[in-house]
């Protein structure tokens, strides 16, 4: 139990060096501060956005999927996302770093609320994100959190774990803002990329490598776990629906966006795109392998048991420093994610709920605080509001994706106006929430097919489409 | 859509169709050549990394041919 924790503490101590470090080019102005001087070079611009995209899910939930599924999960993931994303950069977070510039916007808010000439565009866009966002961190710290109290054999509590992620998080956070995030996003994507490739390998060479762990599995249910079954997201309209949110959601996150708007030079979104793919590749395949892994050695686990995978390896199959390295790649999974979200929210509290300070010195103080009240909102979401709420998480990705006709249109649509937006995004989420309460069965609600096969995140970026286009129709900008 | 080049949606029909091509090349043709490449591998791991190699071939091309004009119109500006 001791060498995860000593981990745990080195790690820690590296990402409040690094925030301290940063804070001292962090404090002059809101623009260092929020996006770190609008100056992400290739491979920090690359780490920051592939370690904000990549949470506890892959390296924890995907195993345990790919435990029951198999290999299929590798391709309902990866193609797509590999295709997608890379396109969304192009597609959405070219212009917008262009347009930020042009405007002087630090937060996407700010920047759409400018292009379309409507502070109230920029509110909805806060509620709209917060909505989404704030149960999305409050999961992301139960999961770090449980992590945590498993590895100490129950002796931390889960409130104690919870609230030592998001401070530490918050702590760097406040230092160094978006620069201290990115370079510590450098930190977290080795590490977890690292582990996860590590452990795919050296755990099943200690049970006779691939071939033997893929021969056994193939005897299973016919080779059921090889191959791709036809039923659930794997066939028809689901299919279509998955691929349109897992590669629409991803340019959606506000925290992913401020960051390619922070974006040194548009070569260098140019060429992190051309990268992504790669890394995709390099985490999800062993992710999968991983859940295969296990359930070659841990046959009989019952649904969401399945999530022990990683633990399970991580603690029984691994070397004793390579396994105690799962806890830390977890908790940087977490907080490479949560810094970003506790910054990007703080700022558009800071600038778009309010109207940003005249002094610049001012507008870094708010942002911290307001990073701040952010962490401890979160924290109340997830201790005191009844678990009913989190099941909002399930659906923010479905969420998100309503936004995405607002984020295109507005940058690339010079008729888009703020009558399209408050359109789009009204009638958007109305259609979403609508048809996540019309899905029946014991599957989440956003991943249940309401009409015609496909699945409610469909029919709320088709509602926020054609909002914003009538919207915009009926009142040009 | 804007038909400004600064804007780069001159290209979108190009852009989609190409797009739907390579998803068509993607379901129909990389079946074979992947369990070639990747003939040790379990028939539905080498099709999807076939379709990741695609994806990536498809990438370089439009950011070649697309994404570079794009970024030129922004320098020489509006």
């Amino acid at each position: 139990m001791t060498l995860p924790f000593v981990f745990l503490g080195l790690y820690a101590l590296l990402l409040l060096v690094i925030g301290a470090v940063a804070a001292r080019r962090a404090a002059r102005s809101p623009e260092d501060y929020f996006l770190a001087g609008s100056g992400l070079g290739s491979v920090v611009l690359f780490m920051a956005l592939f370690g904000t995209n990549c949470t506890p899910f892959v390296l924890v939930g995907v195993p345990g999927l790919a435990y029951h599924d198999g290999l299929a999960v590798f391709g309902l993931n990866v193609p797509i996302v590999a295709l997608g994303i890379p396109l969304t950069f192009w597609a959405v977070g070219l212009p917008a770093r262009r347009e930020a510039r042009r405007l002087g916007a630090l937060t996407p808010a700010e920047l759409y609320s400018r292009l379309l000439d409507n502070r109230a565009v920029g509110w909805m866009l806060f509620a709209v994100f917060t909505l989404y966002t704030l149960p999305y961190m409050a999961t992301a710290v139960e999961g770090g959190a449980r992590s945590v109290v498993f590895a100490s054999d129950d002796s931390v509590t889960l409130a104690w774990a919870g609230s030592l992620i998001l401070a530490v998080a918050l702590l760097y956070t406040s230092l160094g803002g978006m620069r201290a995030t990115a370079w510590t996003n450098v930190v977290q994507g080795g590490l977890f990329l690292g582990f996860m490739v590590a452990a795919a390998w050296v755990g099943a060479r200690s049970v006779g490598g691939w071939s033997a762990v893929l021969g056994r599995l193939g005897e299973i249910d016919g080779g059921r776990l090889l191959t791709r079954p036809s039923h659930g997201l794997y066939g028809g309209g689901a299919l279509l629906s998955w691929s349109l949110v897992i590669s629409l959601t991803v340019i959606s996150f506000p925290h992913m966006l401020v960051r390619l708007i922070a974006a040194k030079s548009a070569p260098s979104i140019r060429r992190v795109a051309l990268v992504y793919p790669f890394a995709l590749v390099a985490l999800w395949l062993p992710a999968v392998l991983l859940g295969l892994l296990g359930r070659d050695l841990y046959p009989g686990l019952v649904g969401r048991e399945s999530d022990r995978v990683f633990a399970l390896i991580a603690g029984e199959v691994l070397p004793g420093a390579l396994g105690a390295l799962g806890l830390v790649a977890v908790l940087a999974a977490v907080m490479s994610t949560l810094d970003a979200q506790l910054l990007t929210l703080g700022s558009m509290l800071s600038r778009d709920v309010l109207r940003p300070a005249s002094d610049g010195r001012t507008e870094v103080r708010r942002g911290r605080l307001f990073g701040l009240l952010i962490a401890v909102a979160v924290f109340v979401l997830w201790r005191f509001v009844p678990g009913s709420i989190f099941s909002q998480a399930a659906v923010a990705f479905s969420g998100y994706v309503t936004l995405f006709p607002l984020l295109l249109l507005g940058l690339r649509w010079q008729r888009c106006s703020a009558m399209g937006a408050f359109w789009g995004m009204g009638l958007g989420n109305l259609v979403l929430w609508w048809c996540l309460g019309q899905a029946e069965g014991s599957a989440p609600a956003a991943m249940t097919p309401v009409f015609w096969g496909l699945l409610p995140a469909t029919w709320g970026f088709l509602a926020a489409l054609l909002g914003t286009v009538a919207g915009s129709y009926w009142r040009p900008r | 859509m804007d038909a400004s080049p600064q804007h780069g949606v001159v290209r979108a029909p190009l852009l989609l169709i190409s797009t739907a091509l390579a998803l068509v090349a993607m379901h129909l043709f990389m079946a074979p050549p992947a369990r070639l490449l990747f003939g040790v591998l379990p028939a539905e791991l080498a099709l999807r990394l076939g379709w990741v190699a695609l994806a990536i071939l498809w990438l370089f091309l439009f950011a070649r041919f697309v994404w570079r004009g794009e970024e030129q119109a922004d320098e020489a500006g509006p």
